[in-house]
């Protein structure tokens, strides 16, 4: 066998993907551009004949929802990217050596989720031409417009996570550059620029003030300017409230944790790195998320025994139709399903560690990642299709022109992340 | 210093609609898109029965949640009180729409040009007149749906804010009329209104018609609470408590 040689030293091991190329990359490759050509398709679609081709309709005398699965999208991606960086930063600042080999995994998935976030709402706008405007009168509406404090996050988060990303990277890439064959060198190369073997010191400092920042930022950020966005408008029932704040704060750090879980188990398998992603890591992860996950639903708690309890009509008639009304299949599912049954196989794994199983931990996590999708979605939606004043009350189905771009936008995601993977190296090399 | 804005009388209106159809007359507005709209209620059983309506135009609030949240400034406050929106600037991200909490708001889902009530461009004129398209009949005649007045600059800043239909992708609005509001005009709900429900004047004049109004009547704003400040002002008893489960449904088009 060609990699023969390499399989001995664990550290070169690492390199495999990058210097052998196997016939699934190909393949993955094929199927992810397939699938994001197909979502160019609607994209025009949509370009070309309005969003009219989109299930959304105007709120109130058109009984539709002018948002729908495209925000749903937006926040379920900002919340993977914020926690994602936060769950790195953590490991990094507080020097978990266990955890190290997932710190870049998280790091690349904010990065490339804080994209997907920015192409959702880019998918959204009626008039995509013009998006630069926001630009233009930056500073007459910053005072605001949250959605323009969400576009300075989405900023700041992207530009302080590249740094982040390739600062940590500099020394790796300089050291595996030798190993490499020498055609493939000048691609490097410029990555290095003004690099030298005593810079680890000063590039760590650096790294370290950056995760600081962002985790810093995070409680104002994820949990603030994300949820205000919902939370502030008083219009409608079932956002206005400061409970939003802690609410997504919590579902952005369960549905970071339960996407890295995810992505280490796929690299894991598909690189045979048992040595190197050792299940103790799965173990860890799977008890954080069992803790968040029953935060999140202490707070789904609170929401619905507020609304409930008091009974303001407005908030009722959402309450309703999610507990009992024509959400409450979908309600129910995503909560018992997606997040109850999940965190009590965690909890209990977490109890008896006899019980650990690696697939156990990964079909929740995959579980309540799609439970939070569902949640967000149910969040934008229903407050308004029950708007205050006594219109009828609206329906939303959303397109095949709406799923083909969702699904188009984990495509995009999948491939540079797999490019990423076959370019960089996905787990720190260990320095001798 | 002038302060739009509306007063209805709710103990005289009839549930007509003619505001209604003034409005799309007058502003061109695309097919399923009602600026003004009238809700009606059904109360009691027969033989005690009572119908009530309730005209709701946008509410031009004082404290408007659609002008702090657009992201571009596209939507603003004028000094005499009238809330529009910038066609040129509008970038379409609705988030107006989902801060209104009276539903005034209209997004362009599709092209207003294909999305007018007769097909201006198509060759369905044949049906109707023969032959050709109805631009043959009308000859180079502009469409209703060009209104130039509509397409003329207003304010002191002088936007593109008047009427409807005009780009693809952006948000449109109740304007008050404001190309026939500048030029002394009435809305042309008001205007059409055949039992005066609908008063239209500068609420900062007290010999004006709505000011007196206000002082003569009890009067109500619609969800007040929320801190909306609303330019519009209800005679007579509020036709319902929010989201009561008797209103019949009006037009029933979705584009």
């Amino acid at each position: 066998m060609k990699g023969e040689g390499i399989e001995s030293k664990p550290e070169e091991q690492l390199l495999r993907p990058i210097i052998y190329t196997t016939k699934a990359f190909y393949v993955a490759i094929a199927v992810l551009i397939g699938t994001t050509m197909w979502s160019g398709y609607a994209w025009w679609t949509q370009l070309t004949q309005g969003l009219v081709v989109t299930g959304m309709r105007d709120l109130g005398v058109s009984f539709g929802s002018p948002w729908g699965v495209y925000i749903a999208n937006f926040i379920w991606y900002v919340g993977i990217a914020h926690g994602g960086i936060a769950v790195s930063a953590g490991i990094r600042i507080t020097k978990l050596e266990k955890y190290r080999p997932i710190a870049r995994m998280a790091e690349l998935l904010t990065v490339i989720t804080l994209l997907m976030a920015g192409l959702s709402i880019v998918f959204d706008l009626g008039r995509p031409d013009r998006i630069f405007f926001m630009i233009i009168y930056y500073w007459d509406r910053i005072g605001q417009s949250p959605l323009i404090w969400d576009l300075t996050v989405i900023f700041a988060y992207s530009i302080l996570s590249v740094t982040y990303l390739y600062l940590t990277m500099r020394e790796d890439i300089a050291t595996y550059l030798e190993k490499l064959p020498r055609r493939w060198r000048w691609f490097y190369k410029p990555f290095l620029l003004g690099y030298s073997p005593g810079e680890k010191e000063k590039v760590d400092q650096i790294a370290w003030w950056i995760a600081i920042t962002l985790i810093v930022l995070m409680a104002l950020l994820s949990g603030g300017v994300i949820p205000w966005l919902f939370g502030l408008m008083v219009s409608q029932a079932g956002w206005y409230g400061a409970v939003q704040g802690p609410y997504f704060l919590t579902a952005a750090l369960v549905s970071a944790i339960s996407g890295i879980i995810i992505i280490a188990s796929i690299i894991r398998r598909l690189f045979r790195w048992e040595k190197q992603i050792k299940p103790e890591i799965f173990k860890g992860l799977g008890t954080i998320l069992a803790v968040l996950t029953v935060i999140y639903l202490w707070f789904i708690l609170h929401e619905q025994l507020t609304i409930r309890y008091a009974g303001p009509t407005t908030e009722l008639a959402i309450s309703d139709a999610l507990l009992m009304g024509s959400f409450s299949p979908i309600y129910w599912t995503m909560l018992i399903v997606g997040l109850i049954l999940p965190f009590i196989y965690l909890a209990i794994q977490a109890i008896y560690p006899k019980v650990f199983s690696l697939k156990g931990t990964v079909i929740s996590a995959i579980l309540i990642l799609v439970a939070l999708w569902v949640k967000r979605f149910l969040l934008v939606v229903i407050s308004l299709l029950y708007p205050r004043l006594p219109y009828p009350v609206g329906s939303y189905t959303p397109t095949w022109v709406e799923w083909s771009l969702v699904l188009g936008t984990l495509a995009i995601a999948s491939l540079l992340y797999i490019v990423f993977i076959k370019i960089y190296p996905i787990i720190e090399l260990k320095r001798s | 210093m002038v302060r739009y804005g509306m007063v209805i009388d709710l103990s005289r209106c009839v549930g007509c609609r003619a505001c209604m159809e003034a409005c799309k007359v007058e502003n061109n507005t695309p097919k399923g898109v009602f600026w003004m709209y009238v809700f009606v209620r059904e109360e009691g059983k027969y033989p005690n029965v009572k119908v009530r309506f309730m005209p709701r135009p946008c509410m031009h609030c004082d404290n408007p949640p659609c002008v702090k949240v657009c992201p571009v400034g596209a939507r603003h406050k004028r000094k005499d009180g009238l809330v529009l929106t910038d066609y040129n600037r509008c970038i379409g991200c609705r988030y107006c729409e989902v801060a209104c909490p009276y539903g005034v708001n209209s997004f362009n889902w599709k092209n207003p040009v294909e999305n007018q009530y007769y097909d201006w461009n198509s060759e369905e004129g044949k049906d109707v007149f023969g032959t050709g398209s109805i631009k043959d009949e009308i000859g180079e005649v502009i469409p209703p749906y060009k209104n130039p007045d509509l397409e003329e600059l207003y304010g002191e800043e002088r936007r593109l804010t008047a009427g409807g239909g005009h780009y693809i992708g952006v948000i449109e609005k109740c304007t008050f009329c404001v190309h026939r509001v500048e030029k002394g005009k009435l809305p042309a709900c008001v205007e059409t209104c055949p039992v005066f429900a609908l008063h239209f004047g500068d609420l900062d004049d007290p010999n004006s018609e709505v000011s007196k109004l206000l002082v003569k009547k009890s009067w109500f704003r619609l969800l007040e609470e929320l801190g909306t400040e609303p330019r519009v002002y209800y005679l007579g008893q509020p036709p319902f408590t929010h989201l009561s489960k008797n209103i019949l449904i009006g037009p029933k088009v979705r584009v």
